[in-house]
């Protein structure tokens, strides 16, 4: 029987979407305190490693 | 039984005198031949040669002339009994082939008879074979030369003359049954393989009936996929509305613009006061808490249909909201 690939390739490309969106919304923010540098930073390295994790590859 | 008694001439023997009349030309042969010596003609002018020579010629051809009528006479009597004996064996003869003929008719007729029935009865025997045969034969047994065989059935081609019929019937009811065994086995193997092919077909069927179904399904999917790329077009310039430090944007949703503005004006002195430390805090307590928000709510615009990718975005998301709660700013 014929096996299409399709739904899968095109679930996988909407994580990277996901990934990519997230990533892009973190990097409009920035902060002064060290504190909230340190949080902001957490969150973009969880985002980075979970594009990675889902793509295999680190986002440009 | 009448005989007639043949008058026989007297039994006379070939005497010498019985032949006077011939052989007294023997003393005219001797004279003649006296006369005949030494008699030449020396050329064709030896008229007197020549007279001589022909004298004696002609009286020897005298003399041969009246042998021969004398033969002709001496034979004369015997000719006729000849020709008299003759004549009475033939009709005594066909007397007796009178009797004999048709016993010897009899006879011919008997032996034709019998030659007619052994004829008969080679035919006879001759078809009966051959229908046995052809019976045998006919429930597709082997044949090696000697005999024939189905399964464990077997005759040999000898039994076909050679067998009784009720001796030849058992054998035939015998090749039936195996006839019968050998047949049934091959209409199972012919159904079995019918229903093989019946199965593959309705395989056939079924996978041509899948693939379209997983076409469409293919087809509604990227449909979903630009409806979902409208909502992302959408959403993006709610995105891009968060304000950079560089741009100040009249946004209700979100303190941004003020955010940016103030943090701006409190970065630009000299150093942080205890008070200002506490307004930057509450700032970015928000501006985190923004940034939480349209990172959940980003997440949450996007939908997934099977079964791994529904389970590893609600992963995601799960992950997600434990990591904006452990790491979110809280005000102390």
């Amino acid at each position: 029987m014929e096996t299409l690939l399709l739904p899968e390739i095109s679930e996988a490309d909407k994580l990277e979407m996901l990934m990519s969106e997230l990533i892009k919304i973190s990097d409009r923010f920035e902060f002064e305190t060290p504190e909230a540098q340190k949080k902001h930073q957490a969150i973009r390295s969880t985002l980075f490693m979970s594009y990675y994790h889902t793509t295999g590859k680190m986002p440009s | 039984m009448s005989v007639e008694v043949l008058e026989l001439p007297e039994k006379t023997e070939a005497k010498a005198d019985n032949l006077a009349p011939i052989t007294v030309f023997e003393n005219e042969i001797t004279r003649i031949k006296k006369s005949a010596e030494g008699l030449k003609i020396a050329d064709i002018n030896d008229k007197a040669g020549y007279l001589k020579v022909s004298t004696v010629r002609k009286e020897a051809k005298k003399l041969r002339v009246e042998v021969e009528k004398v033969r002709v006479g001496l034979k004369a009597d015997a000719l006729a009994w000849g020709r008299a004996v003759d004549s009475k064996a033939g009709e005594i003869e066909n007397k007796i082939l009178e009797i004999e003929s048709p016993l010897l008719e009899m006879e011919k007729a008997h032996e034709a008879e019998k030659e007619r029935i052994k004829s008969e009865n080679e035919r006879i025997l001759k078809e009966k074979i051959q229908k046995r045969c052809a019976i045998i034969t006919s429930l597709d047994a082997k044949f090696n030369g000697v005999t024939y065989t189905l399964g464990d059935a077997t005759i040999e081609h000898s039994d076909f003359e050679k067998l009784s019929d009720d001796e030849f019937q058992t054998k035939v009811e015998w090749f039936e049954a195996e006839y019968k065994v050998i047949l049934d086995a091959k209409l199972e193997a012919e159904r079995i393989a019918k229903d093989e092919a019946d199965k593959i077909e309705a395989q056939r069927v079924a996978n041509e009936a899948e693939t379209k179904r997983l076409s469409d399904e293919a087809k509604k999917l990227e449909d979903e996929r630009k409806e979902l790329e409208n909502e992302k077009a959408k959403l993006s310039p709610v995105v891009s509305e968060v304000i950079t430090p560089d741009i100040i944007v009249e946004r209700p949703i979100t303190s941004t613009p003020v955010v940016v503005e103030q943090v701006q004006t409190i970065s630009k002195g000299p150093g942080k006061s205890g008070i200002q430390l506490a307004k930057l805090k509450a700032i970015e307590i928000s501006t985190f808490n923004d940034m939480s928000a349209q990172i959940i709510a980003i997440s949450n615009g996007f939908t997934f249909k099977t079964e791994d990718g529904v389970k590893a975005h609600e992963e995601f998301k799960k992950g997600l909201q434990i990591l904006i709660d452990t790491v979110g700013l809280k005000a102390e």
